[in-house]
């Protein structure tokens, strides 16, 4: 075994080797950095499900190719997303998990703001022909049809962004923000997902956030936050309940 | 200051680990949570690709950035650097990290 304080110059040429032979990998890819953890949010939320019970199908492959929607613009039906089920006697329940779909306030029918990732009953992409004043349409989900939505940030928590969260929830799901009496079972509550680790202040502030609201705050999403996906971690998620089910 | 006089002469050796930190914070985690998305889309579907705009993540892409991941993964563990000494927040705390880091591998190397 090399000892990285005695053989200084064997780690040197190692890792001139490594960066030699991978240079075009890394270069090339490194562009896409913020999508990547975008899909490792996206990729958490599916496990999500999977791990609460549901079957998971990916649909609207196109010529073979799973597209991924990288911004609010675009129709969603040209876009590949994830369809969750899970049958319960004789009802199904069906959602969809998309992602930058734009979502209509709850305050207002005219505006909008876009989530990462949005579950959403299916079937329910609506078209506003009048948004732009121009041939380009619209595409959004009425705010009914949002079960919940995940803002992913790749950066390390700080107050700002953390209470900036308190806005969106506001907009989208505002009955979020008054503490409910019991944990919900089938979706993940409203959740912000943050790739940096936090420090005792962002810590404080993601106790008092989530000790006021039905919301959760997941940070170090690459180790500790990703663990909280798994199977016997998810009993500790903030969730909600839907009623909204289709009958077989 | 005196803390960390032990590692005085090491500056080099902790100018390459602190690289190989933010290495991984920035480049090999998000790798590593690209392969895992692709991974399951092709398990799940009968993708070839994922498609992000213009840029396309197809098998033998993914098979590039495993590539990139293990030898990574080995080049740390034939220096026995453990992912755990890049779990930190601030720079002290690496230090402190590397600090106990290098009084174990001394031992164990004798």
């Amino acid at each position: 075994m090399a000892n990285p304080f005695k053989d200084l110059k064997e780690l040197n040429r190692d890792l001139d080797n490594f960066l030699r032979r991978h240079r075009t990998v890394i270069y090339n890819h490194s562009k896409r950095i913020s999508d990547f953890f975008e899909m490792a949010c996206y990729n958490n939320i599916v496990r999500f499900y999977e791990n609460n019970g549901y079957v998971t199908q990916i649909k609207n492959l196109v010529k073979q190719k799973f597209r991924y929607k990288c911004s609010t613009a675009g129709n969603p039906d040209n876009f590949s997303f994830f369809e969750i089920s899970k049958t319960q006697g004789n009802q199904i329940k069906l959602y969809e998990i998309r992602h930058n779909l734009n979502v209509q306030s709850s305050f207002q029918k005219d505006i909008f703001t876009t989530p990462d990732i949005s579950v959403i009953h299916p079937n329910t992409i609506m078209k506003d022909e009048d948004f732009y004043h121009s041939n380009t349409k619209y595409y959004f989900v009425e705010n009914h049809s949002l079960i919940t939505f995940c803002e992913a940030k790749n950066f390390n928590p700080f107050p700002e962004l953390l209470f900036n969260f308190v806005g969106i929830i506001n907009e989208l799901k505002p009955r979020l923000l008054k503490p409910k009496k019991a944990n919900g079972r089938e979706h993940l509550s409203a959740s912000l997902l943050i790739s940096g680790k936090s420090n005792a202040h962002s810590d404080r502030i993601k106790k008092s956030l989530e000790g006021r609201y039905h919301i959760n705050i997941l940070y170090d999403l690459f180790t500790i936050g990703n663990a909280s996906f798994s199977k016997y971690n998810i009993v500790r998620l903030r969730k909600l309940d839907t009623l909204k089910q289709i009958k077989l | 200051m005196i803390f960390y006089t032990p590692l005085q002469g090491d500056l080099d050796s902790i100018s390459l680990i602190l690289a190989l930190s933010i290495f991984y914070k920035r480049i090999i985690s998000n790798f590593d949570a690209a392969t895992k998305f692709t991974n399951r889309v092709f398990k799940y579907s009968e993708a070839v690709s994922v498609q992000l705009g213009t840029y396309e993540l197809t098998t033998g892409e993914r098979n590039k950035m495993t590539r990139v991941i293990l030898q990574y993964q080995e080049l740390l563990a034939k220096y026995s650097i453990e992912i755990d000494l890049f779990d930190y927040l601030e720079t002290k705390e690496l230090l402190r990290k590397i600090k106990a880091f290098k009084a174990r591998v001394n031992e164990n190397n004798g």
